[in-house]
């Protein structure tokens, strides 16, 4: 019976029960449906009247509702309750329909999960099915609806605030870098960058390659510097040298400078020999080791 | 033969359309569902309606929600009610007895444990959407309900010679 209530008339809907319904503060709603139950006959057009008008209008009829709701359209809510009291099933769908709009507008106003939407509603009916011996006004069921599922609503949508515990792993973890770590691994950072920007093209370009995306192809380096595959490798072995030069040169590293500096002398100046054969693995670990955190420095930079 | 055979033929372009048609029957279903001579309450809404009609107990006591760790006002910031890992925990009132119960949330599934006082009810009805569990009250009147789905439940107190005792539905 949706549509029966869907089609009240908006000013009557509006003047009588929604607003008085939906805005009442909880605590209030009580007194004002012992008063429309206690000093309003049961025939009153508050809590029958949507339901003669539908009738006019033979909505039922049109829009094809159960023909076994039919025989329950003219009768009052609270001859429905007694109905459902004696275990007729048929009355308590009836009321079920007769109020599903009222319900389902208070818990959509509540902007809750589909999820606890349908838990809402669920838990109203159910509350109804219990309360329908307790209802001191049977007529005035709609505006009891409406405070149950109100009151409902407010304490899912209380539940679904509460925060979820997290995982410790999934907590940002503790920066332990020093803030002089920081400042002389920005120092060192401007080094290289200025150490590459010193360089002359293609080793430029060839330089930036290894910083920014560090074991690129020999075809994609080619196309990008403007070399022949084949040069590749020598290139990158000369620019790997020179920018360890020119880093130890302005000052950068300790530890490697000592050990670091006869190697460029010894290892470049005579040409191949067993200098260069024997210093070749030392030296392409050594700028990946100097290089390496650079590279990481950079990136995250 | 021939009777199989134009049944067959019959058949085919009714099995063809309704192959070509479930999308559309799947709408149409749902359209129903939403707008249908059903009205707007969902297969399992009115499912749970049902059941809870049928388990009414018209007899027993009613009680009435007194506490709601939900509902309460926060007293401090890092307040446990605040957090979803904490238990609930709800207290319902009726003049002669009063029920309460912790709601531990695991996953799915809730843990209740509750305490009726004063003790005499010997069985716990758990009521969901889904029909009913029953559980063993101790002499003291305590009792455990491991794995009740989330959704909708209301507990009955049973007595072996008085009322029973029930609590008004609530989603857990």
């Amino acid at each position: 019976m949706r549509f029966p209530d869907a089609l009240v008339p908006e000013e009557e809907l509006s003047v009588l029960d929604f607003p008085a319904t939906l805005l009442c503060p909880i605590g209030t709603i009580g007194t004002r449906s012992t008063m429309i139950g206690s000093g309003v006959s049961p025939a009153s057009p508050q809590t029958s009247g949507y339901c003669c008008r539908a009738r006019e209008a033979g909505a039922e009829s049109l829009l094809g509702v159960q023909v076994a709701d039919q025989s329950y359209a003219e009768v009052s809510t609270g001859e429905l309750v007694k109905r459902a009291l004696s275990d007729d099933g048929t009355a308590w769908e009836a009321l079920i329909d007769r109020f599903a709009v009222r319900v389902r507008a208070v818990v959509r106003s509540h902007g809750l999960s589909p999820h606890d939407a349908q838990d809402a509603e669920q838990t109203v009916w159910s509350n109804l099915a219990e309360h329908l011996s307790r209802i001191r006004t049977p007529e005035s069921v709609g505006p009891w609806l409406a405070t149950t599922t109100q009151r409902e609503c407010g304490k899912l949508r209380r539940l679904a605030r509460r925060a979820p515990p997290s995982a410790p792993e999934r907590l940002d973890s503790v920066d332990h870098r020093s803030p002089e770590a920081l400042a002389m691994a920005a120092e060192r950072d401007r080094l290289v960058r200025s150490a590459i920007a010193a360089l002359h093209e293609p080793d430029r370009t060839v330089a930036v390659l290894e910083l920014h995306a560090p074991r690129s192809p020999a075809a994609d380096v080619a196309e990008f510097a403007g070399l022949c595959v084949d040069e590749v490798a020598a290139v990158r072995r000369r620019v790997r040298r020179r920018l360890q030069r020119m880093l130890v040169e302005q000052g950068y590293g300790a530890e490697p400078a000592a050990d670091a500096r006869p190697r460029p002398d010894t290892g470049r100046k005579p040409p191949g020999g067993e200098a260069a054969r024997g210093g070749g693995a030392g030296r392409r670990r050594r700028p990946d080791a100097a290089a390496g955190p650079d590279r990481r420095q950079e990136g995250s930079a | 033969m021939k009777g199989s055979d134009s049944a067959g033929r019959l058949r085919r372009p009714g099995r063809a359309e309704e192959e070509g048609e479930p999308a559309v029957d799947r709408l149409i279903a749902e359209l129903e569902a939403e707008h249908g001579p059903y009205g707007p309450v969902g297969g399992a809404v009115r499912a749970a309606a049902r059941a809870a009609y049928a388990a009414r107990r018209d007899d027993a006591v009613l009680t009435e929600i007194g506490d709601d760790s939900v509902s309460a006002a926060h007293t401090r910031v890092r307040d446990s009610a605040v957090l979803a890992g904490e238990p609930r925990y709800l207290r319902f009132d009726a003049p002669q007895a009063s029920v309460g119960l912790e709601v531990t949330v695991l996953d799915e599934d809730r843990l209740l444990v509750g305490r009726i006082d004063p003790p005499g009810p010997t069985e716990a009805e758990i009521r969901t959407a889904q029909g009913s569990a029953w559980t063993p009250v101790d002499e003291h009147g305590a009792f455990v309900a491991p794995a009740v789905p989330a959704g909708p439940i209301s507990l009955v107190l049973h007595h072996p010679d008085d009322r029973p005792v029930a609590t008004p539905w609530l989603t857990i």
